[in-house]
């Protein structure tokens, strides 16, 4: 099986496989207990925090362990509105579930959501965000910073400027950027930003929120004291040992991997183009403000949905983004607000890869996509 | 792909072999082989009626002939929701 789905999860390495086995051996205690397996186990975790923080230029001190990276939008979004009830939460047309259906949550339940719409490559409408900056008391802007569907990079460095100037917080989703770029946190300078440990060759069920000041949230599991008392529960510690082996890995030789893909993407695009495929790419254009690894092809008058089972049949695994919506299958909201045309949003796919595929995965991609579009 | 369902003396169906009248309890029981799942969302029910509709084309492109008998394949005939005997399936064109 060819893999272009590394958007939706990726494969832990033999290296985090092993750190978390050993780990699972060798630290039996709760690291909440005062006995000596409980401080072993404790020291090791405070250990694996710190390196974490160390690969986002952080502290110690601003990471929240959670068990995934929707927890940390959860926590991020639900513990500013219920710090400041009655200001605005401001987000975008083109978040991931996780941040999308929290708003539509707080909303739900009384809070003042307002949506901030992007241009066609869907980058943030500044004009629109300063307006909004403006006319509303705003306690937090919400953003995917690097888009999981389309490939888009926001421009943190004006927007979390911008937000300042009108005294509102920031939170990134940043869950698909670890591997493609060094995350520094203090030269972003958001307040919040979310990861999640299996986008970057860790394991599933382990995440965390980067929390530059944690008096500025309220926490939204309760129960130990765990996490600052933001996030209470036992912590578990093989995950965040394999997320530590992941991120430490992830964030070396980040450019020698970023040329790789690079390559792929613009051979990928180049070969389409010569096969006569009739095809857009949604979002940005290659080299622009993207993640490389995220294609999002529309291909001419296509049933996505068929497409994404006959590549499955023949040996490809990818994803399309759409999603259930009152017993119907639609097509991404994110594909929907940067207005893809309609001959072209049916037959969307996203191909996500990493640096380890080779020119001969993408011809017989190639190959097989022009037997399937006829 | 486009197919006919028929016997000697009606045609049932004439269509996309997505949209054939797959028994409820056919794409319970393919849900449930494929994801333990008795009740799908509407998602993974597309994936299941994919998966019917593959047997069908699968059978017609290994079959000799244009058309196949269910009588030949019964996997295939309890999939149907259609109350008749002797039911056959055709290629359609276009």
């Amino acid at each position: 099986m060819r893999y272009f789905d590394y958007a939706a999860t990726t494969k832990p390495t033999e290296a985090v496989i092993k750190a978390m086995v050993e780990s699972m051996r060798a630290y039996a205690g709760n690291p909440s207990s005062l006995h000596s397996l409980g401080i072993h186990a404790k020291k090791r975790y405070n250990q694996a925090k710190k390196n974490i923080a160390a690969c986002i230029n952080a502290d110690k001190d601003n990471i929240v362990f959670t068990a995934s990276g929707t927890e940390a939008n959860n926590l991020a979004l639900k513990g500013t509105a219920e710090r400041v009830p009655k200001k605005t939460i401001l987000t975008t047309t083109i978040e991931h579930s996780a941040t999308k259906n929290t708003c539509a949550f707080l909303k739900k339940n009384g809070h003042h959501v307002v949506e901030i719409p992007t241009d066609q490559e869907g980058f943030v409408d500044q004009k629109a965000l300063q307006n909004a900056l403006k006319v509303y008391d705003v306690a937090l802007f919400t953003l995917i910073y690097a888009n999981n569907e389309i490939g888009t990079l926001q421009d943190l460095d004006a927007i979390v400027k911008l937000c300042r100037k009108h005294g509102a917080l920031v939170h990134i989703d940043a869950v698909q950027a670890p591997l493609h770029e060094n995350m520094d946190m203090k030269a972003i300078d958001c307040d919040f930003a979310s990861f999640s440990a299996h986008k970057f060759f860790g394991p599933r069920g382990i995440g965390f929120l980067y929390v530059k000041d944690i008096a500025t949230l309220a926490p939204i599991i309760h129960g130990g004291n765990q996490e600052f008392d933001l996030r209470a529960g036992t912590e578990n510690l093989a995950a965040i040992v394999g997320c530590e082996a992941a991120l430490k890995e992830a964030s070396k030789k980040v450019s020698k991997r970023e040329a790789l893909i690079e390559e792929n993407a613009k051979y990928f695009l180049k070969r389409l183009k010569e096969e006569n495929i009739d095809h857009i790419l949604n979002g940005p254009p290659l080299f622009k403000r993207r993640l490389n690894n995220i294609l999002n092809i529309g291909f001419y008058r296509q049933d996505g949905e068929k497409l994404v089972f006959d590549l499955d049949r023949r040996g490809f695994a990818l994803s399309r983004g759409s999603a259930c919506s009152e017993g119907s299958i639609e097509n991404s909201h994110v594909l929907q607000a940067i207005g893809v045309p309609k001959d072209y949003i049916d037959g969307s796919l996203r191909f996500s890869f990493s640096h380890r595929e080779r020119k001969e995965d993408f011809d017989k991609l190639i190959e097989t996509l022009k037997i399937l579009i006829r | 792909m486009k197919i006919v369902v028929y016997n000697e003396q009606k045609v049932f169906y004439k269509g996309k072999s997505l949209n054939a009248p797959f028994a409820d309890e056919a794409v319970k029981e393919k849900s449930i082989d494929l994801f333990d799942d008795d009740d799908p969302c509407i998602i993974h029910k597309s994936y299941v009626f994919k998966t019917l509709a593959q047997q069908i084309e699968d059978a017609l492109e290994n079959s000799e002939g244009s058309e196949i008998s269910l009588n030949a394949h019964p996997e295939i005939r309890k999939t149907l929701d259609i109350d008749a005997e002797g039911l056959k399936i055709r290629k359609e064109d276009g």
